[in-house]
């Protein structure tokens, strides 16, 4: 094995190699300490990547440039004098109060959880973002198993057209909840569930993130989410859904 | 800011900013994105790459090895490559 055999090695997949060609690289790597480095630092990257991709916080740019995008598309080019400007501050300042009072005077209502979930549904289900996922209908039932989440409530949740197209499991707001995404051919939603011990059974709400539709259950045994482009009135049906089956 | 070891002038990407990192990966072709973060963040072998996004094995190589090298290219564009071209074949 010479140095240009292992730099493609390094830049490949090092992993997958058999016995054989694994031996002559670490015999390499012993005596070339630029292939050696080169190898440490393709480590240091990969290991830097995960670290700053998997930690990744709550980000609403992409919800925010959509509501943006959504707001010039339908409104006519306008000319901003003082005075509107004004305005509009003023107007922005009092709905950040009135986003402010809501979070923070309302207890008991998934804000964090209900943002979370919007936020993954934009990203892996709108937007395809690569996630490791389930298909296989067992392997989703044995997710839903591992996670005390009642399997045959889930075929219940398939609106009309709908079936069950993928799992897995994800946090939100620093939970583990079970993502399962239901299919028409044409649109998707989302259904996130998790175990609550401590469920009373009376929390139920609404929301719109953006162009999502979320609604939240939390039942005597679990809470559930349901985030749904296609109208606030589907999201709400299956919140109430979730009240009856789980 | 990728730092450099005082005695080896070799970068070492322990210490570069989440943000330089964040913004590298976004500047990769949707493609080189993909393979890179199904490899290297999600763990996939390149053979299970090739299935997930049904493209040759070999093209999935090519993308990974692509995105990296560009990634290094954009934290560090003067890193060292290894100029030893032929080593000795064992």
């Amino acid at each position: 094995m010479n140095c240009q055999e292992v730099q493609r090695l390094v830049m490949y997949d090092s992993a997958g190699l058999d016995a054989v060609r694994a031996s002559a690289l670490r015999a390499h790597l012993e005596t070339c300490s630029a292939c050696r480095e080169q190898l440490q630092q393709q480590r240091e990257l990969d290991h830097r990547l995960r670290a700053v991709l998997l930690a990744e916080t709550l980000d609403t740019s992409e919800i925010e440039h959509r509501v943006r995008e959504n707001i010039r598309s339908n409104s006519p080019p306008i000319t901003f004098s003082r005075t509107v400007l004004r305005f509009a501050a003023v107007a922005a300042a009092v709905l950040l109060a009135a986003v402010a009072a809501w979070r923070y005077w309302s207890p008991g209502q998934p804000v964090q959880i209900c943002a979370d979930a919007a936020h993954d549904h934009l990203r892996e289900v709108v937007g395809k973002e690569p996630r490791r996922w389930v298909s296989e209908r067992p392997a989703i039932d044995a997710l839903a198993d591992r996670m005390m989440i009642s399997v045959s409530a889930l075929s219940r949740f398939a609106a009309p057209g709908y079936h069950l197209e993928r799992a897995r499991v994800c946090r939100l707001d620093r939970q583990l909840f079970l993502h399962l995404v239901y299919s028409n051919g044409a649109r998707e939603f989302s259904l996130f569930l998790r175990p609550e011990r401590s469920g009373n059974g009376a929390g139920f709400y609404a929301a719109n993130f953006g162009q999502e539709h979320i609604a939240s259950v939390l039942t005597n045994r679990t809470r559930a989410v349901i985030v749904s482009e296609e109208s606030a009135q589907l999201a709400a049906k299956l919140a109430r859904m979730a009240e009856r089956v789980l | 800011m990728v730092r450099l070891k005082a005695e080896s002038q070799a970068p070492t990407y322990e210490f570069a900013d989440a943000v330089e990192i964040r913004e590298a990966v976004d500047n990769l072709t949707l493609e080189h994105r993909t393979v890179l973060l199904l490899a290297v963040v999600e763990g996939f072998t390149c053979q299970e790459v090739a299935e997930i996004v049904t493209a040759p094995i070999g093209t999935v190589m090519s993308r990974l090895s692509r995105a990296r090298s560009a990634l290094r290219n954009q934290l560090f564009p003067a890193a060292p490559q290894c100029t030893q071209a032929k080593g000795e074949a064992l």
